[in-house]
């Protein structure tokens, strides 16, 4: 078997169940095209929605941009920056710092949906915290 | 900080190359990109500076086949090697799993070198890493130089600890895929 030693995340599948339909009904509920959740150094936990053929670069880019803009808020003597937002023509991108770091980055078309996305990713976000430090294995 | 999951039977490990400015780290992930197939390994992407240099990082992920039943897929990442850059290189060490530290063989790099492994610890006690905690090993790059150092010499200067260590002529692939090899080998036997 698996020897969780150096293991820092182990994925299991009630959990990954549980992380799954929080994720689906915040995607319903915001009208996203996918929602990607991303462990802090880059690597994707999971994802719901359209299937995308970018999702590991863009969980890698994603979790580069939130590592430097925290750092910019900490040259900014700035603690709570949690969370960035990009708006295009067609596609916005919402990312969310859970309190265990890891990202909630919602894609989503419609513009106006940004007061719900921001209202909604937030309502989550303590529960995809717990259920993320509960497959925490330390050390 | 590698990632289990059960659901999927996947294994996710992050790698990355560690190394002092021009000594090749970029050129060995591309390597890499060229020569494997597309169905064992993704789109590689750069954030560079106008002149080619790294900046933020590479990546590069990439399927290894399967270890008892999960498949390996491994992220491999460089860090921007110029020394003011300390900042992105500390973000990107952050969950490594591995680190390869390429080394440029020439001898007056070596007082580089040095700094710059000295500089990958002192980042890895940030996160409360030591060499001795993680998987690393040595590439000794560009032995197709003249004035490249001995390997008595590197060996002296630079594995002090004894890890594995490879020669390398990154450009045209001699030794790259030896160092990818040994170093996903070493992490995967922590892990299993
Ligand atoms: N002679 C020689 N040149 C090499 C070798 N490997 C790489 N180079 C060259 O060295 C230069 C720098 O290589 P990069 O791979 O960009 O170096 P890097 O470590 O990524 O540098 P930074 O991004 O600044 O940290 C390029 O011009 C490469 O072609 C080698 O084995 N021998
Ligand atoms: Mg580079």
């Amino acid at each position: 078997m698996l020897n969780p030693q150096l293991t820092s995340l182990i994925v299991t599948t009630e959990g990954l169940k549980t992380i799954t339909n929080i994720l689906n009904k915040l995607k319903d509920e915001t009208k996203a095209r996918y929602i990607i959740l991303v462990e802090k150094s880059g690597q994707m936990i999971t994802s719901v929605g359209e299937e995308t053929p970018f999702s590991m670069p863009l969980s890698a880019l994603v979790a580069g941009a939130f590592a430097s803009t925290r750092e910019i808020a900490k040259l900014l003597g700035e603690t709570e920056f949690n969370v960035m937002f990009q708006q295009g023509k067609t596609r916005n991108i919402y990312i969310y710092s859970l309190k265990t770091q890891d990202l909630l980055t919602v894609v989503f078309d419609e513009s106006p949906m940004l007061g719900i996305v921001k209202l909604k990713t937030k309502q989550v976000a303590d529960a995809l915290g717990d259920e993320i430090s509960s497959m925490l294995h330390k050390k | 900080m590698a990632l289990i999951n059960y659901s999927s039977r996947e294994i996710h490990c992050k790698i990355v190359y560690y190394g002092t400015g021009l000594g090749g780290k970029t050129t060995n992930l591309e390597y890499v990109h060229k020569q494997l197939n597309p169905t064992i390994r993704g789109e590689m992407v750069s954030l560079n500076t106008a002149n080619e240099r790294t900046l933020f990082f590479d990546f590069l992920p990439l399927d290894l086949g399967s270890v008892q039943g999960f498949r390996t897929k491994f992220s491999l990442y460089t860090v921007p090697g110029q020394v003011e850059y300390n900042a992105s290189r500390k973000l990107v060490l952050n969950g490594a799993d591995g680190i390869v530290f390429v080394a440029d063989s020439q001898m007056e790099k070596m007082e580089e070198n040095g700094e710059s492994l000295k500089n990958m610890e002192d980042n890895l006690s940030e996160y409360n890493m030591t060499l001795d905690s993680l998987p690393w090993i040595l590439q000794y790059n560009k032995r197709d130089l003249p004035n490249a150092a001995s390997l008595e010499m590197l060996e002296r200067t630079l594995n002090t600890r004894g890890v594995l260590s490879f020669e390398a002529v990154a450009y045209e692939g001699t030794g790259v895929f030896q160092t990818l090899k040994a170093i996903s080998k070493e992490v995967l036997n922590r892990l299993t």
